[in-house]
């Protein structure tokens, strides 16, 4: 094996630059690529124009069980398994696909405003795939819709009910109130923000609160 | 069953046949287009499986025009499934989340039918 490739540096400073535009921290790219710190760091400023965030990364299974994440991260978690397991974009390639057309298509139909940052996190998204991989989390299946949702590993599958066909009761509260906002032609956008604080905390401050977030 | 006369099948009138070519010539168009700007995210869109997604990307345009002049749809409808479809029409929050719905079961249909 050849010490250092050129190529392959190259191959993975592209990598690199798609994650990052995608919003991910720098404990990925470290994971994910060979690279040094400092050239990631140094990559990381030309791009985003500030320095890296640093702190430790969101590391709570909880979120994804609580009600608007578990939805978000089960869209994402079943175009990722679609792309790396038939299209020749494979692990982290395949990441940023998924992540792509999850991004795509939480701005175009489940209400993230356009311009904001969805639900699921870059760096989110990447820790779901390895709590998949170091089996905290599963695949269980919705007996009304038989859609695969996220949920702890080795939860009883007999009786499963998803997050879209029993929503907890204080589910639409906020998002039926965003929605009637929207109705009116009094800014919407305002009140849309509003409610959804949580995702326009920078990226550097949420990565501190491993908490339960709301339920939107 | 259905009382069927043979020859009493009214012919499709001229601009149905040529709508249907249409669209049948736009989709394949669209699905080189989106294969050719992404190979992994078009065949994530498209539900095709790589040996498909080959031979469609490598169709000349006259291949093209030939396989869309049919009287049938080429493409099909991806949301086949009576259970799947009952499930999608029910309204659930006033429907915010019926994308993000399909989106999942799509997904995994698809993946479990190419698998």
């Amino acid at each position: 094996m050849t010490k250092k490739s050129v190529a392959k540096e190259a191959e993975e400073i592209l990598l690199a630059t798609n994650m990052i535009e995608l919003g991910a921290r720098l404990q990925v790219l470290q994971a994910e690529t060979s690279l040094s710190y400092d050239r990631l760091a140094r990559l990381y400023r030309e791009i985003r124009g500030c320095s890296p965030p640093k702190g430790m990364l969101p590391f709570s299974v909880d979120w994804f069980m609580t009600w608007l994440p578990n939805i978000h991260s089960s869209v994402f978690y079943s175009i990722y398994r679609y792309v790396d397991t038939h299209t020749p974009a494979k692990k982290s390639r395949a990441l940023v696909e998924a992540y792509r057309l999850y991004s795509e298509q939480a701005a175009a139909g489940m209400g993230t405003p356009p311009g904001e940052e969805p639900v699921l996190s870059f760096t989110r998204a990447w820790m779901l795939i390895r709590f998949f991989d170091s089996n905290l989390v599963q695949l269980s299946h919705c007996e009304r819709c038989k859609g695969g949702f996220i949920a702890h590993a080795h939860d009883p599958q007999q009786g499963f009910v998803c997050a879209i066909c029993r929503p907890p009761p204080r589910a639409g509260k906020t998002r039926s109130r965003r929605v009637a906002a929207a109705a009116k032609p009094v800014a919407p956008r305002a009140v849309a923000t509003k409610t959804k604080t949580a995702s326009v905390v920078p990226v550097a401050e949420r990565a501190h609160d491993a908490s339960l977030e709301s339920t939107g | 069953m259905v009382k069927k006369t043979e020859g009493v099948m009214p012919a499709l009138d001229n601009s149905a046949l040529s709508d249907i070519q249409e669209v049948n010539l736009s989709y394949l168009m669209l699905a080189q287009r989106l294969l050719r700007d992404n190979y992994s995210a078009g065949m994530y869109r498209l539900g095709f499986d790589s040996d498909v997604a080959d031979i469609v990307l490598g169709l000349s345009p006259a291949q093209l025009v030939k396989l869309a002049s049919t009287n049938t749809l080429i493409c099909g409808f991806r949301l086949n499934d009576y259970q799947l479809l009952s499930t999608l029409g029910q309204d659930v929050l006033g429907g915010v989340l019926q994308q993000a719905h399909s989106t999942i079961l799509m997904a995994q249909r698809s993946h479990e039918q190419l698998a």
